[in-house]
């Protein structure tokens, strides 16, 4: 017999489940069941975790085969995915079967591979960060653009801080941009980001946005 | 109940009375006034080029995943690539879709199956849509820039959860001399955003999305309430100040020290 | 009044009604009559001969229906008469002549047993109505016309072909099918008897053009269905001195104009049975005036190909038997059929006429078209469906007969030529004419045109209604007098147009013109002539090209086509029995169902036609009476234009005529002198501008214009290296030539209301073995940052001897956790178990999170590496997050704070929450610090403030090595985007003003 999950069963399932978390943050009754409905979506969420994983896994094997440009890449990742892996599996067989922690090359892969490798891509944002700034001008040229511009460089300027050449004043400047405007600005920001967060779950919730396809 | 959690209830139900009050007194979408938002009007834009020219869309989901805050934004994406997907099904080739969490990337191979089926556009097998580039956000920029890169990529659009990343994305595509549109809830990445990309979503911006691409009346609907609230907001704070200049508001920290 | 039964609900109707009142059902029934029953068709297909239903039900032997519609000469004649005296109801009145109430009852007839009825015999059935519009008495005294099959009327059809068929004078039926034949005219037949009540005479009804006014009340009505009669009635005077005409000269309305001047030699009221079907016949020109004669050729109706000029055209001749007729040979088996059927119909009936039409008032109302004059019930029993006039071997299979079987049934004699105006004849010869029949043409044989030489082909032009066919030129004494026709059915010489149109492709062959067509060009002026000015004695109307298909060509006409033989004029005088709708199968339906197309088609294209057509072209002539329209121009100006006249065309057919609009095109005005053109209108210079604007428009319509598309935002790759290369070149030497600068120390005023101050301060307050948990929830990507700023707290924790406890809601916090104790605590010598406790990855993120607020043990029971963590000393006094001395965040993302601060900061009772966070999200969780209540109590943020927190502590630690290059870096950023902002500020200003400068010259 084939059943049919499509809504309106998942919308169903994805409505009264909403609900019921929801209750459970106010109404004291709804505690347990919430509890135990958040549990299973954490573990969903990291089976979920593996399915992302295998599903990049199967991408990049097909790209393999098909003739592109980027079959090499591909390559690369599923070679150190797996090695990774095995890795991974070798380490914690050892450590549970010799009862000793020993994650030893695990640890090396990401101390010495992924470690460096995202620090360098953050330093290189940096750099990346300096010339946006530098060419907001050019993009827009406006009044927030320009106001932008010169909050930049105060800011960064207030941050300087090398006797002698430290200048007192730009760091007042600099405290009261981060603690008035900017905060105020944040605070404003976040108020609208929540209000839209709410209508966005309360969407979920009577059933009008379905992200899980229909 | 804390008082806490009653004002949670009272917004929630605020919340729900307004958007149905709106959907039902909301004006047709042609005529429904709502300021001009460029970054959506740049994507109607793109998707035209693109359905033109016979170039394709991508459009990137980001980090974030539907446990945390950032769930919000990563709905509010998959909104915006549903729409999309829909706009452009008309494309030779259609849209690509990328994301840096697993439970997005399986919400948006969803998304993309069922938009594609509603408008009888077969899902391009060869284009896988919807996978996952990267567990974490620099790897997932990293495995992004490819797909940027592109030289059958005529726009980005980048909607979700984002951090500092987004700036490998952005001038990724800027060095590509393709339109990016951008926009998240992360306030370090929107400034980031506002500096590097074309066109930027700032705040609310992204959650607005369903009603600019044409989502349906609930999404005027939501921004209607939005609105209403806010407003509300503004006076609450408005009467915080007044009354914290009158003095009474120490009567209410008490107030609302106890209840919490 | 007579009183008309309904057949469908039986109740009782007046006799002028043709729809019951009641229940809206035809009156006139299609139901097949009893066998015994006389039928509206015996009328129509001239079988008012025998008005007894009687006589009309000998089943139908095996020649066809049509056989004997065509058969019999006299029901014609009959139908004509009683089209005569029907009243001044509608045409239809004269269609269906009413009962007459004093008739006998029709009590065979009235109801039509449906069962008797043959699904296939819908025309059967249609025949097979009460008749009521049979008003008059003479209608009414008109013999039951035989039983009849209407397709195989072999006398009408005889008429139709122009044949003679001296027996068949019954089956007047349809005899405008049929050429008129000699004993098809009324002439030779018997005086016109009473058509049954029944018989649907509506076309001797119409002969009024044949009838005198006085004795045709019905002529009036009949004249209104003169449509296609030439307006030259008055050249049918003998039409109308024949009162006793029941030849109904309708449906002559294709015969040509002449024929009203072949009336007087139309007079053979006698002419033999209607030759129905007889269409495809085209009387030559000969022809035309014996169809013009309704005594002569009182079958001659749809004769209106024939043409006008009756005495012209000869006789027409017999037509070939069926068996030599291909195709359809619906007429040949009508002839051949009528021997057979009309032998045995009384000799009483008359079959000239379309006996079939005119009701017999006496006869039970049975099919239309049935002929009961011609039906023979011994050789045509009754059919299938019970009415009377059809065999078992019904008329309608032999309209697939092979002709030649039929026409060895064929015993009558030959019947009266088809009176020339005989359409069906017409068709016939122009097909056989044409370059576009082929012997195995696919067209069919009822629509084909005989090739019978136009001398062959009877002279009248217009056949009669309810006539026989048509007699020859010798047997023009039988034909139907034309002015029995009604003048719609009349082709007279008023039908100028129509003879124009045949005469253009007559012109080069006579041999295969038609007769009427013939006639026609023989009366015309030469061809010359004809080109430049209308055509003597034709009306304007007549002036119309003949199309190319059907011009006559000698060498196409000299054969004529088996399948079209029976539709010619038989030379042997037989009359061949011709069958409607009897082709020769399989020629027919190979030529219908062949994907080739018919000849007749395919010689359209031939290069001959059309070098023929394009001979004839020559310019429009405008008629002789619109030439005398013309207006005389009085002026007498030399330029003939009078004062208030502007302008008088000299060109085309308005020449002469002032105050016209000008012929020649002067559309192509060309803008510029248009524009030179002063105007008269006040125009001002907002309307000059438009006026511009659209020249321009105009003017650049046809210009290609280049897209220039937008240039896309060029990457500064020169500004990007260089803020690289003197970043990095900074930065890497200040850390490696730099060494340690000491930055001032902060002071107590700025450590009071620091959170670095507030966190020093707590920590201070820990002692030794007091668990502590850290979080570490942050990306390997801030790592350089967050570990410089939380090394100086976690060595200040370490310092104080408390435990450790270490947690992350990232996958990497972990392993980030065990690199951090590696690389920033290394002195204090934690072991992992004993002083520290790495519980691992806590997924779920904020669920997860207040999961493990809620019941920590639960959701954590191991460690890292899969020990007791919560019996390790670390953990072994803590049950719940509130026996945690504090928590430490550490974390570079704002949304993770306000995670922490909102799931477990509400929680805490008396543990504290403190944070290490990235410069970035310092706004944030700034007002958790400094809102009240304090959810957050002390935090650290970026290197800055570890830096000031290592001060405090006096141990210097990552924040002070990398102070320097940090601050360095500052400089150059500041440096780099101050120069490079303001560079690209004034550039873009440069930009746009330009691009505002080309956008005013453009």
């Amino acid at each position: 017999m084939k059943i049919n999950l499509k809504s309106p069963v998942s919308t169903a399932i994805a409505i009264g489940v909403g609900i019921i978390v929801l209750a459970g943050y106010f109404i004291p009754s709804f505690i347990n069941i919430r509890f135990t409905l958040l549990r299973t979506g954490l573990v969903l969420a990291a089976v979920a975790l593996l399915v992302g994983i295998i599903n990049l896994i199967t991408v990049h094997i097909k790209k393999l085969g098909a003739d592109s440009e980027n079959s090499g890449y591909s390559l690369i990742l599923v070679i150190a995915l797996l090695a990774t892996l095995i890795i991974g599996i070798i380490d914690m067989v050892q450590t549970y079967l010799v009862g000793k922690p020993n994650f030893q090359m695990t640890s090396w892969i990401f101390t010495n591979i992924q470690l460096p490798i995202e620090t360098s891509l953050l330093a290189v944002t940096a750099i990346s960060l300096t010339y946006a700034a530098a060419s907001i001008l050019r993009k827009r040229m406006d009044l927030f653009s320009i106001v932008f511009f010169f909050v930049v460089l105060l800011v960064l300027l207030g941050s300087f801080s090398i006797p002698p050449a430290t200048l007192p004043f730009l760091q007042v400047i600099r405290n009261w941009i981060l603690r008035v405007p900017a905060l105020g600005g944040a605070r404003g920001l976040l108020l609208g980001i929540a209000l839209g967060a709410i209508t966005t779950g309360i969407r979920v919730l009577m059933g009008t946005d379905r992200p899980y396809g229909e | 109940m804390s008082a806490t959690g009653f004002t949670g209830i009272v917004v929630i139900v605020l919340f729900v009375g307004l958007m149905v009050f709106f959907s039902f007194i909301n004006k047709d979408r042609k005529t429904y006034n709502i300021r001009p938002i460029p970054a959506y009007d740049k994507i109607i834009q793109e998707i035209n080029v693109a359905v033109e020219d016979g170039s394709q869309l991508h459009i990137s989901l980001g980090s974030g995943g539907i446990t945390g805050a950032e769930s919000a934004a990563a709905l509010a994406g998959l909104g915006i690539l549903k729409q999309v997907i829909e706009k452009s099904s008309v494309c030779d080739h259609p849209p690509v879709a990328s994301t840096g969490n697993p439970v997005i990337s399986i919400l948006a191979q969803d998304t993309i199956k069922g938009s594609s089926k509603a408008i009888s556009v077969s899902d391009n097998i060869e284009n896988p849509s919807g996978e996952l580039i990267g567990v974490t956000p620099f790897s997932y920029a990293a495995g992004a820039l490819s797909t940027i890169r592109n030289d059958n990529v005529s726009a980005n659009i980048h909607t979700g959860w984002f951090g500092n990343e987004i700036t490998w994305i952005t001038t990724a595509g800027e060095r590509q001399s393709s339109p990016t549109i951008a926009g998240t809830s992360q306030l370090p990445a929107q400034a980031v955003i506002y500096a590097s990309a074309s066109d930027p979503l700032i705040g609310e911006e992204l959650f607005a999305g369903g009603a600019y691409l044409g989502a349906g009346k609930m999404h005027q609907a939501s921004i209607s309430a939005q609105d209403v609230v806010r407003w509300i907001i503004i006076f609450i704070i408005l009467a915080s100040v007044l009354l914290n200049i009158l003095g009474i508001d120490v009567f209410i920290e008490k107030i609302l020290a106890g209840s919490m | 009044m007579t009183e008309i039964l309904c057949p469908t609900c039986g109740k009782p109707n007046t006799d002028d009604q043709n729809f019951c009142d009641h229940c809206s059902a035809p009156l006139f029934s299609v139901d097949p009559l009893p066998p015994d029953s006389p039928s509206l068709r015996d009328d129509i297909f001239d079988n008012n001969d025998t008005k007894t239903p009687v006589q009309s039900t000998e089943p139908m032997d095996e020649g066809s229906r049509l056989d004997s519609l065509l058969a019999p000469e006299e029901p014609l004649e009959e139908a004509l008469q009683t089209a005569e005296s029907t009243d001044e109801f509608s045409r239809l009145d004269d269609l269906i002549p009413t009962p007459d109430p004093l008739d006998a009852p029709h009590t065979k007839g009235d109801t039509q047993p449906v069962e008797e009825s043959e699904a296939s015999s819908r025309l059967d059935d249609f025949f097979a109505t009460d008749d009521p519009y049979t008003g008059s008495e003479e209608e009414k005294k008109q013999p039951d016309p035989p039983a009849f099959d209407p397709f195989l009327e072999p006398s009408a059809r005889d008429e139709l072909l122009g044949e003679e068929t001296p027996v068949e004078k019954n089956g007047g039926d349809w005899q405008y099918l049929t050429e008129p034949s000699s004993e098809d005219s009324l002439s030779g037949k018997t005086p016109p008897v009473e058509e049954p009540a029944d018989n649907l005479d509506f076309l001797s009804s119409l002969s009024d053009d044949s009838t005198p006014e006085e004795e045709s009340p019905a002529q009036e009505s009949d004249e209104e269905w003169d449509l296609l009669t030439t307006p030259a009635n008055e050249k049918e005077p003998v039409r109308k001195e024949k009162p006793t005409e029941e030849q109904v000269d309708a449906w002559d309305f294709l015969s040509s104009s002449a024929a009203a001047e072949e009336t007087p030699q139309k007079e053979e009221t006698e002419k033999g049975p209607v030759k129905e079907w007889d269409f495809p016949t085209s009387p030559s020109a000969e022809e035309v005036p014996a169809l013009e004669d309704p005594s002569k050729d009182p079958g001659n109706e749809w004769d209106f190909l024939a043409t006008p000029s009756v005495e012209e055209e000869p006789v027409i001749t017999k037509q070939p038997g069926p068996e030599t007729a291909g195709g359809l040979d619906i007429l040949s088996s009508l002839d051949g059929e009528k021997g057979a059927a009309g032998t045995e119909q009384p000799a009483s009936e008359s079959a000239g006429e379309l006996d079939f039409l005119t009701p017999d008032p006496e006869s039970e109302p049975g099919p239309i078209g049935f002929r009961p004059d011609l039906y023979d019930e011994d050789e045509d029993p009754l059919p299938e469906f019970g009415s009377p006039g059809f065999s078992e071997d019904s008329g309608w299979l032999d309209m697939i007969q092979d002709p030649d079987s039929r026409k060895s049934a064929v015993e009558t004699p030959p019947e009266p030529s088809k009176p020339q105006t005989d359409w069906l004849d017409k068709i016939k010869r122009l097909n056989k004419s044409s370059d576009m029949v082929d012997e195995d043409s696919s067209f069919p044989d009822w629509l084909s045109v005989s090739d019978t030489p136009a001398e062959e082909m009877p002279e009248e032009v217009t056949p009669p209604e309810y006539s026989p066919p048509a007699a020859d030129n010798d047997d023009n004494d039988e034909a139907i007098p034309a002015s029995d026709l009604p003048a719609w059915l009349h082709i007279d010489g008023d039908d100028e147009s129509l003879n124009a149109f045949l005469q253009k492709k007559d012109r080069t062959n006579e041999e295969y013109k038609p007769a009427i067509v013939r006639g026609i060009t023989d009366k015309l002026p030469p061809q010359e002539e004809d080109d430049d000015e209308p055509a003597t004695g034709l009306s304007d109307s007549q002036q119309i090209k003949f199309p190319s298909w059907a011009e006559e060509k000698k060498k196409a006409a000299e054969k004529i086509p088996e399948d079209l033989e029976f539709l010619a004029g038989r030379e042997d005088g037989t009359d061949p029995v011709i069958d409607p709708f009897q082709v020769e199968e399989e020629e027919f339906f190979d030529d219908l169902f062949s994907d080739e197309l018919p000849s007749w088609l395919t010689s359209a294209s031939s290069d001959s036609v059309f070098e023929d057509f394009e001979d004839e072209l020559s310019l429009g002539e405008l008629p002789g009476w619109v030439e005398a329209m013309r207006p005389v121009v009085e002026s007498n100006d030399a330029t003939g234009l009078s004062e208030d006249e502007d302008y008088i065309e000299n060109y085309g057919p308005l020449a002469g005529i002032p105050s016209v609009l000008p012929a020649e095109a002067e559309v192509a005005f060309d803008p510029e002198k248009t524009a030179r053109k002063p105007l008269d209108l006040f125009a001002s210079k907002s309307h000059q501008d438009y006026v511009n604007i659209l020249k321009k428009l105009i003017t650049a319509e046809n210009k290609t214009k280049t897209i220039l598309k937008p240039a896309p935002v060029a990457t500064q790759r020169v500004l990007r290296w260089l803020i690289a290369i003197i970043m990095l070149v900074t930065t890497t030497g200040t850390i490696i030539f730099g060494g340690v600068v000491e930055a001032e120390p902060p002071t107590s005023a700025q450590v009071l209301n620091s959170g670095y101050g507030a966190l020093y301060e707590q920590i201070e307050g820990l002692h030794d073995g007091q668990p502590v948990l850290i979080a570490f929830d942050y990306q390997p990507a801030s790592a350089g940052e967050l570990h410089a700023a939380a090394a100086g707290v976690v060595d200040h924790l370490m310092k104080q001897g408390t435990y450790l406890s270490f947690i992350s809601t990232q996958p990497t916090g972990p392993a980030l956790a065990d690199h951090f104790l590696a690389t920033t605590q290394g002195q204090h010598n934690y072991i992992h178990t004993q002083h520290y406790i790495n519980l691992g990855y806590l997924p779920g993120e904020s669920a997860g999170l207040l999961s493990f607020v809620i019941a920590p043990k639960k959701i954590i029971p191991l460690a890292f590496d899969g020990s007791n963590a919560w019996g390790s000393p670390p953990l072994l006094k803590v049950d719940s997050i509130n026996d945690f001395a504090m928590v430490l965040v550490i974390t570079d993302d704002p949304d993770t704070a306000k995670t922490w601060i909102e799931q477990v900061g509400t929680i805490l009772e008396d543990t504290t929450l403190n944070m290490v966070v990235s410069a970035q999200a310092e706004p944030l969780i700034q007002p958790y610090f400094r809102s009240s209540p304090q959810l957050l109590k002390g935090y650290v943020s970026g290197i800055i403030d570890s830096m000031n927190y290592e001060q405090l502590l006096n141990r210097p630690n990552l924040a002070t090595t990398a102070w320097l290059p940090f601050n360095l870096g500052i400089i150059v950023t500041v440096g780099t985007i101050f120069i490079g902002g303001l560079a690209n500020g004034v550039l873009s200003l440069f930009s746009r003003h330009r691009s505002r400068v080309a956008g005013d010259v453009k």
